[in-house]
Formats: C-alpha cells, sequence, structure tokens
C-alpha cells in the first residue's frame, strides 16, 4: 500500500501518521464487520442500525448539560480531523479500485470481443465483410469508386480472415478502369462476375480515359452483372463507347444494372444531355443486347432512341441541368414505352428544366407500382405535372415524393409543387392516388408548410403505411396528423414520424392534442405509431401520455 | 400467411438451460427456423419447441426484438444506391437494442443465425462492420486479439498485393 509518491504523501510525509490512520480505517472496519456478524446492519430499523458514531469517534460523548464542553470540543475536533483525512484516504483507495475496475473491464472487453469473433462460424464472418465491403463502397462520395482497399484490408488480417475474404467473391466484384494492370487481374481472379466502373470524373481530358490496355483485364463482358458508366462530359463519354464498341460484341448476359451518367463538368456550348438517334455514342448502346438487364439509371442523359432492356423492371431518370432546358417528352415516352415491364419509376429534376409538352395518355405500363419523386431547386410546377401525365397514377400502390435541400431557396414554389403532385380533387371524384398503401414524404424547411400538406392525404384514402421525414421544427405539422386519420377511411396501419431536428418537448402541447384524440378510440386499427425525436432528456411526460393511450403501439425514438 | 387464428395463438420454447417462454405466435415466427417447425408439428399447443443452441438471457433479448418487429412488413427490395445505404443504416431502435456488452453481441449474431431471423441477423452483422470500418489490419488485430499468422511468403505476397492496390 505503499506509495513513492501521489496520495498517500498529503498527510504530511509522516509515515507513522499514515500507518495510524490506516489501522484506524482498519480497525473501524474489524468493527463493522463484528456488528454486521450480531445481525446489526447499516440500513433498516433504527434497533439493528449499527451505531456508526460508535464505530468511527468512539467514547466521544457529549457531556451533560451544565458542564464544561472545552475538552469535548477538542475531541470532537480531533475525531473530525481524524475522520476526514480517513475518507481522503478511503477515496484515494476508490480511486485505485475504480481505475483498475476500468483496466479489468477494457482486458474482459478485448477479450469477449476476441472470442466472440472467433466464435462466429466462417458463413456470418463472411456476411460481416460483405457487410463491411458495401458500406465501404457506398460511403464513397456519389458513388464513385475513387477508393476501394477495404477488401485488401481483410485479406491482410490474418490466415483465416484472408481465407474467409479470397472465398467470398463479393468483396471483390467493384472493379474500376482506374484500378492498376495487376490489380485487375487480382480482382479478375476472384470475382468472375464483377461490377465494372468506368469513371472519368477525376480526370482532365479525354486521353486520360484511354485505358486500352486494361480492357482485356475487365472481359469477358458477359460476365458483368453491373455497368457503371460516370463521365465527366460528352467528350470523355465518347472515348469509352469508342472503347466499348469494339469490346461489346454479343449479348451481355449478366448485366442486371446499367447507370449512364454525365456529370456536365465542363462548360462547353456544344455539351447536351441528348444522345441522337445517329450518335454513334448511341448506336453503341443501342447495339447492347441486355436481356437481364433489370435496373436503368440515367443521369443528364436523354437517349433519344430506345435500348434493348426490355426487361428492365426499376428506372430512374435523374436531370441535373444548370441551364433551362426544354427537354424532348416524345423521347422519354419512347424510351419509357420500350421497356414494359416497369415496376418502379424515379425521376428526380433539378434546374430550369420542363418538357416539350404534356403527354395526353399515360403510358401502358401494366406493372408499374412505385412511383419516386425527388424535387430540387427551382424545378417549375410544370415539370411534373408534365412527368405525372406520363403515369396512371390511379393504379399506383407505393408513392414517394422527396423534397431535397435545394428546394428550400424556392419557398414560393412549395404550393404549386403540392397542389401538382396531389391535385385537389372533388369529393365524390376518384381521388389522384385511390390504390397507394405505402407513402413516404420528407420535407425539408417551408414556410406554413403545414397548411398545404395536410390536404395531401385526401388523394391518397387508401394508404396503410405512412412515413413522414420532417427535417424542420413546425409544431403545426402535427395537426397534419389527424387530417391523416381523417382522411384515411380504409384504415392506416403504420404511421412513421420522424422530427430529426426536433425534441419532444417543442411538440409538448401537439403530443398531448394527439393523446386525446387516440383517446377517443378512433383508430383503433392502428398497429404502430412511431415517432422519432432528437434526443431529449426530459420527455418523459409526453412519451408516458402518448404510452398511456397507445401501449404497445407505440414505438418511441429518440 | 397468417390467418387471425395464428395471431391469437400462444408458442412455447425451451431453451439449452431449460427456461420455458411462452410468446404469441406472430413474434416467435420472425424466426424461419421456428416457423418451419411450428409447421411440421401442426395444431398441436402444448408441444414446446426445444431450442438447444439458445441460453434463456439470449433467447430473452431475441424475443425483445421479434416483439419490437412483429408487424414489420417485408424488406422491399434492394435497388437504388440510396435503398441500398438505408438497408446498410442500423436503425434507431436497432441500435440502441444491440448496445449491449461484447459476449452478448456475439451470441445475438449466433442465435439470429441458428434462428434464421434474417433481419436481426443483418443488425448485428452491420454492428460488427462498423467496428471493423476505417481500420488498418494491425488496428483490427488489435481490437480482436487477433495474432498476425501470415508466414514470410505470405507477408510479401500481402505486400505486393498492398502496393498493387495504391497504385492508381
Amino acid at each position: 500500500m505503499k506509495k513513492g509518491s501521489g496520495g498517500w504523501r498529503k498527510l504530511g510525509d509522516k509515515e507513522e501518521q499514515f500507518y495510524q490512520l490506516l489501522d484506524y480505517v482498519l480497525e473501524g472496519l474489524r468493527d463493522l464487520k463484528t456488528a454486521i456478524r450480531k445481525g446489526e446492519g447499516l440500513q433498516g430499523q433504527e434497533e439493528t442500525k449499527i451505531d456508526v458514531k460508535e464505530i468511527w469517534c468512539k467514547g466521544l460523548n457529549r457531556p451533560l448539560a451544565g458542564d464544561d464542553t472545552s475538552l469535548y470540543v477538542k475531541e470532537a475536533k480531533s475525531a473530525l480531523r481524524r475522520m476526514k483525512a480517513a475518507k481522503i484516504l478511503l477515496n484515494t483507495v476508490l480511486d485505485t479500485l475504480g481505475a483498475t475496475i476500468r483496466t479489468v473491464t477494457n482486458d474482459v472487453l478485448q477479450d469477449c470481443r476476441a472470442t466472440g469473433l472467433a466464435s462466429l462460424p466462417d458463413e456470418i464472418l463472411g456476411c460481416i465483410f460483405e457487410t463491411y465491403s458495401e458500406m465501404c463502397i457506398l460511403s464513397q462520395s456519389d458513388g464513385h469508386l475513387s477508393s476501394s482497399k477495404h477488401s485488401q484490408i481483410l485479406a491482410s488480417v490474418s490466415k483465416r480472415f484472408r481465407r474467409v475474404a479470397l472465398r467470398h467473391s463479393n468483396l471483390w466484384k467493384h472493379v474500376s478502369l482506374q484500378f492498376s494492370k495487376e490489380r485487375l487481374l487480382l480482382h479478375k481472379d476472384r470475382c468472375p462476375k464483377p461490377i465494372i466502373y468506368f469513371d472519368t470524373i477525376n480526370m482532365l481530358s479525354p486521353a486520360e480515359t484511354d485505358h486500352r490496355d486494361k480492357f482485356d483485364m475487365i472481359q469477358p463482358y458477359q460476365d458483368w452483372r453491373e455497368l457503371h458508366l460516370t463521365y465527366a462530359n460528352e467528350d470523355h463519354g465518347h472515348v469509352y463507347y469508342d472503347h466499348l464498341r469494339s469490346l461489346i460484341t454479343g449479348p451481355l448476359e449478366s448485366l442486371k444494372y446499367l447507370k449512364i451518367s454525365d456529370e456536365l463538368k465542363l462548360e462547353d456550348e456544344d455539351s447536351s444531355i441528348y444522345l441522337d438517334a445517329d450518335d454513334p455514342d448511341l448506336l453503341t448502346l443501342r447495339s447492347w443486347q441486355m436481356p437481364n438487364l433489370s435496373h436503368l439509371e440515367l443521369n443528364n442523359t436523354i437517349l433519344m432512341a430506345p435500348l434493348q432492356s426490355e426487361n428492365v423492371t426499376q428506372f430512374s431518370m435523374t436531370i441535373n441541368s444548370l441551364e433551362e432546358e426544354n427537354l424532348d417528352m416524345d423521347a422519354i415516352q419512347t424510351l419509357l414505352q420500350s421497356m414494359p415491364r416497369i415496376e418502379s419509376l424515379l425521376f428526380n429534376v433539378n434546374g430550369g428544366v420542363d418538357f416539350s409538352h404534356t403527354p395526353e395518355t399515360p403510358l401502358e405500363l401494366p406493372n408499374l407500382a412505385t412511383l419516386a419523386l425527388q424535387i430540387d431547386g427551382k424545378t417549375s410546377f410544370t415539370a411534373y405535372e408534365q412527368l405525372l401525365a406520363l403515369v396512371n397514377t390511379q393504379d399506383l400502390t407505393r408513392l414517394t415524393v422527396e423534397f431535397l435541400p435545394g428546394c428550400e431557396h424556392s419557398q414560393d414554389l412549395f404550393p404549386t409543387w403540392i397542389y401538382t403532385v396531389f391535385p385537389f380533387v372533388h369529393p365524390d371524384l376518384r381521388p389522384p392516388y385511390p390504390r397507394v398503401k405505402e407513402f413516404k414524404l420528407e420535407l425539408h424547411h417551408f414556410q406554413s408548410a403545414s397548411g398545404y400538406i395536410c390536404g395531401i392525404f385526401r388523394a391518397m384514402p387508401s394508404a396503410e403505411n405512412i412515413t413522414l421525414i420532417l427535417h424542420h421544427e413546425d409544431p403545426k405539422l402535427i395537426y397534419c396528423w389527424e387530417e391523416m386519420m381523417a382522411a384515411s377511411s380504409q384504415g392506416l396501419r403504420s404511421l412513421r414520424i420522424e422530427l430529426p431536428n426536433a425534441c419532444p418537448h417543442d411538440f409538448a402541447p401537439e403530443v398531448g392534442r394527439l393523446a386525446d384524440f387516440f383517446g377517443d378510440g378512433y383508430w383503433d386499427q392502428l398497429e404502430i405509431f412511431e415517432l422519432q425525436f432528437r434526443s431529449s432528456d426530459d420527455a418523459e411526460h409526453e412519451k408516458t401520455r402518448l404510452h398511456r393511450v397507445l401501449g404497445e403501439k407505440l414505438r418511441w425514438m429518440e | 400467411m397468417s390467418t387471425t387464428e395464428d395471431k391469437t395463438r400462444k408458442v412455447k420454447l425451451v431453451t439449452s438451460d431449460n427456461e420455458e417462454f411462452e410468446v404469441d405466435w406472430e413474434v416467435a415466427t420472425r424466426s424461419v427456423l421456428i416457423k418451419h417447425m411450428l409447421e411440421d408439428i401442426g395444431e398441436s399447443e402444448e408441444q414446446a419447441i426445444p431450442l438447444p443452441n439458445v441460453t434463456a438471457n439470449v433467447l430473452k433479448k431475441v424475443l425483445e426484438w421479434c416483439e419490437h418487429h412483429r408487424k414489420d412488413p417485408e424488406p422491399a427490395p434492394e435497388s437504388s444506391d440510396d435503398n441500398r445505404k438505408r438497408t446498410l443504416e442500423i436503425g434507431d431502435w436497432d441500435a440502441k437494442f444491440i448496445q449491449v456488452d461484447q459476449e452478448m453481441l456475439f451470441e445475438i449474431i449466433l442465435a439470429a443465425n441458428y434462428l434464421d431471423i434474417k433481419a436481426l441477423l443483418d443488425v448485428g452483422c452491420k454492428t460488427v462492420a462498423n467496428m471493423i470500418k476505417g481500420k488498418q489490419p494491425e488496428e483490427i488485430r488489435k481490437m480482436f486479439n487477433i495474432v498476425n499468422d501470415f508466414t514470410p511468403e505470405e507477408e510479401a505476397q500481402i505486400k505486393k498485393e498492398n502496393e498493387w492496390a495504391e497504385d492508381r
């Protein structure tokens, strides 16, 4: 117990005094032990409670009234000094115990982690590796494959890690033409069905995109499961299409996903997002047979003639044009109609974009069930009106409307966007989305948004599962929930509301009003009511109030 | 497809340390293993399902997850990058649920694998993947007490591969 430095020396460096103090503490502990053995305790009834004064300051008895108290005061002061010194000593002992507890806990933590990981079968370790790999890929900006050493890191840890990593071909599936030749060969060896990335974003000139010598290393094209073509502008793209023309000469049998993205990086007056029907690049694309392609994604690219992609089920189109564009609706109609099996459509339009005309009749897409609209920037409501005219909204079962952060600067456009996507229809007429069962709305800050969005739920009376992600703190929005209930005559099953920037107490009155509303038993068919807030320490009252009414149906998250 | 009768049915589960749990059918059948076993034994309500690979304290935790997710719909098909990203994120409730000691974390993963509860296994895998993410081989070794058991020849090969990964 003796220490060369530190707490013990606070007693004035008098070792004898220190030992006496230790004896005092030990004696007190012994007396405590004896008392406990006799059946006394530190807590409990008065008669069985240990007289702690007797333990720590034996014989210190207050004189009777009228006697001289000076001796008592002197002894009491001495006892107090001793007890305070002992308390400091015990605090120091407690500190050493605390530090040891932390050390042993950390040691055990590492051992438990090690034992736990060792106990997992290779199959689960492989799942963890694949999850880790996807996390690393998706955390890279805009989906560009700028760095992907993660699988190599796993394969460098130990023999077991390496064995599992090499056995899971998915860890090696992401292949960029920017990889070194040796690395391309390594990936080819480890994953026979790769996802190929042609990405020129970080290159300065088209010449740099000339990776002709590497193309052999990513063959055979028949095994590509995905192809991501991302180029800085159409000149860069042209170099790739030239290569690909000579490379792909038969069906791309494994290809399920094709992404073509023109990032419009270089300012060029001649630059266009159109690939004309007689453009050699589009001729190349059109020559590809893609019998198993299920997902087509076009960014800033409008194909003026359809591809051989009739089995596509998911299509997304993003137009992020800086210039005012009047886009050719005929081309879009023709392209979409060439993919009659489409089940899911996503449109993201940003900028001064609209279309040449409004389609008179919707496309014939009998399987279309899901529509996602991402609204951004200053896009006019006309653009969305025209896009919606492409779709038979009466048959949709899933609808997502997302107002991206860029919209916040276009407050004046918000009402027209809302009325365009959710037009008011007389109650006697069919609503715009009569079959939608799943609805998701993501909203950033809009002044007076509540006044506009309350009515949108009348547009989808069959909604069963609604998710609202509201990135602002307008408590009035909470009143919309009641509107939702009233509108959802067919029976809402789940309502999830995420308020990532709000604390529960910001909504206290509204939560109370909701509790009253639920209390009327109006909404018995509801199975889940989920509320997500920013973390808050003092939300117990609101939570309890809602829980009392909703019971297990309530999911409260902070 | 579950019937109304199924939803009110109770299921008995017996753990490796002989503790019995009675849970709602809807909760128990989040586990594909239990669902198949129930299909095998038919209507017999009294028959308990033995779970010899799961202890009571782990099953209790797993059932807490199943209870919370009892009404979850089938996950939507993975499509866009955004969807894939969302499926790689851990939901807030799950994130809190999985804040357990390391021993329990790995036991939950093993139990989810054995009971065939894919969504719970995913939560466990994501949690461990997050522990590994951003770390170099040496840091991973340190974190999991893993010995570098490569031969000098293997080390040389790995060094070469790592150089290729740098060379862009």
